[in-house]
């Protein structure tokens, strides 16, 4: 299958703080990569140097064949762009704004975009920023659609939406490009609902990426056991048995790509004494918690 | 998709365009009527003398107003376009970034202009009624530098708030500011006659400065 983007060894800094430093990454034609971090861990940062709107330090991404940072129009049109928050033309209306969008677009699928509009309860002369959260959101999907691009570039499209509209969303765009085989890259820092919607993950956190890997391999592989121990010290380390490990009174919460022999074992060879150990079953915001710490 | 462009633009600023239009006609008729007052009821030799031997300006009231146009159409431009980033927006559109820029850039001018030409016009046609042309040439003359800076304040105003960063945009602001009080220095009507050519070169020098501003964008700083 090949890549429709290939970022390598991407490095950036702002002034002297390092956002990360030889990032790279490739996104499958016909998949949906998403990347998850916290505020600030440089998922925005990533976005804009996909779109051109920012020149990393060092290294390169390759769109559709050609480099991010001189996107001709003829590519610029196969990419759809969500901005952060669903930020739109608001001084438009829902028809204005698809006149305008219209012209730019050869392929523009007129019917898509009004069928969404249907469903939104908004009068035809209503400003886009008169309209909730959860409306702009389903004209900045619908104008997506109705471009109809190859790759579509996500920024942070839960920011804002209730569940309601998360969970539509995220349901018409995965059945949008699984339908039509289109490719997705989004970020989020809202994790509910996200596993919903893509094939493959990678978690940032600040400077680094701590997971990249096809969703079920992660969902699979990353593994919680929960423990009571008496023990006063929790002679614990991170390494590369133990991701992660919270302790709260008497209770430990233990995150690894390991099995359950192989923790029992560690612990063991630590000398520390627990009860009650036992598996526990995660969503992917568990595993994003457990990845990247409560705080 | 230059049409697209000027219909979005115009759904930004019509309806200011309008308002200045309508309020500068208004203007130029006070002006007018003031002059048909003064020279019916008051002295006209006193008037006369004025405007011929010490060469005062009759039309004080209309110095401001290109100036404030131009800076209320940038306004009204550009404050939509970089709330939220929303630029980003238009540089995503499938064409060159310079290039979509210098078409809403050049769709606002246009659009000053044209308001410009409109006040000019009534103006001119309305003064035959009370003036000579000798008159109305150094009415011209007076008028045209402010029509001038009316154009720059429109283009500086587009190049700071395209500016990324607000420590860049105070200092742009300052710049921008001490040149347009270039325009403002004389009250003598006509002094500024030997000045306008190159006051002209200056304001075609400022029209491209937005490019500068979207440059900087592009390369992150924001």
């Amino acid at each position: 299958m090949d890549n429709i983007v290939e970022c390598r060894n991407l490095t950036h800094y702002y002034g002297k703080k390092m956002v990360y430093e030889n990032l790279s990454f490739n996104i499958r034609r016909g998949s949906i990569l998403g990347l998850l971090g916290k505020n600030g861990a440089g998922k925005t940062t990533t976005i804009n140097i996909l779109n051109g709107f920012l020149t990393p330090r060092s290294g390169e991404c390759i769109i559709l064949g050609e480099n991010s940072r001189n996107l001709s129009p003829a590519v610029k049109a196969k990419i759809g762009f969500l901005i952060e928050g669903h930020i739109q033309y608001s001084f438009m209306n829902i028809h204005q704004i698809e006149k305008f969008y219209s012209a730019f677009y050869p392929n523009w699928k007129r019917d898509a975009y009004f069928e969404l509009m249907a469903k939104l309860k908004v009068t035809p002369k209503q400003k886009i920023s008169t309209m909730s959260c959860g409306q702009r959101s389903q004209v900045a999907l619908g104008l997506i659609l109705a471009q109809d691009p190859e790759l579509l570039v996500l920024d942070d499209f839960t920011l804002g939406l209730d569940p309601g509209y998360r969970r539509l969303f995220i349901d018409y765009l995965r059945e949008y490009a699984k339908a039509e085989n289109k490719t997705i890259f989004t970020t989020s820092h809202i994790i509910q609902d996200m596993e919903r919607l893509i094939d493959d993950v990678m978690i940032m956190d600040y400077n680094r990426v701590l997971a990249y890997m096809p969703l079920q391999n992660f969902l699979g592989g990353f593994r919680q056991f929960n423990f009571e121990t008496e023990s006063s010290q929790t002679p614990i380390v991170k390494n590369g048995l133990v991701i992660n490990f919270e302790r709260v009174k008497n209770s430990v919460e233990l995150y690894t790509y390991g099995k359950e022999e192989e923790i029992k074992s560690y612990l063991g060879g630590l000398g520390i004494s627990y009860k009650n150990f036992r598996p526990v079953n995660m969503t992917l915001e568990d595993a994003f918690i457990g990845l990247t710490g409560k705080y | 998709m230059l049409r697209s462009i000027f219909y979005k633009e115009w759904i930004k600023i019509g309806k200011i365009t309008l308002l200045f239009l309508v309020l500068g006609i208004l203007i130029i008729a006070g002006i007018y009527l003031t002059v048909r007052h003064d020279l019916v009821l008051t002295d006209a030799e006193k008037i006369w003398d004025g405007i011929v031997n010490q060469r005062q300006i009759y039309f004080t009231i209309f110095k401001f107003l290109p100036l404030i146009t131009g800076l209320v159409t940038g306004f009204a431009q550009f404050v939509p376009e970089t709330t939220d980033k929303r630029i980003k927006l238009s540089l995503h559109l499938p064409m060159n970034e310079e290039e979509v820029v210098l078409k809403m850039v050049g769709f606002g001018a246009i659009t000053v202009l044209s308001v410009f030409i409109i006040f000019f016009l009534v103006f001119y046609a309305w003064g035959i009624v009370y003036f000579p042309y000798e008159i109305l040439k150094l009415a011209s003359l007076t008028v045209f530098p402010w029509f001038l800076s009316g154009l720059a304040a429109y283009f500086l105003t587009s190049f700071v708030i395209l500016e990324p960063i607000w420590k860049y945009r105070i200092l742009y602001m300052l710049a921008g500011g001490a040149f347009l009080t270039l325009f403002y220095k004389s009250n003598r009507a006509g002094a500024y006659q030997p000045a306008i050519v190159p006051l002209a070169a200056c304001v075609l020098l400022t029209s491209i400065s937005s490019l500068f501003s979207i440059y900087r964008f592009r390369k992150g700083e924001m």
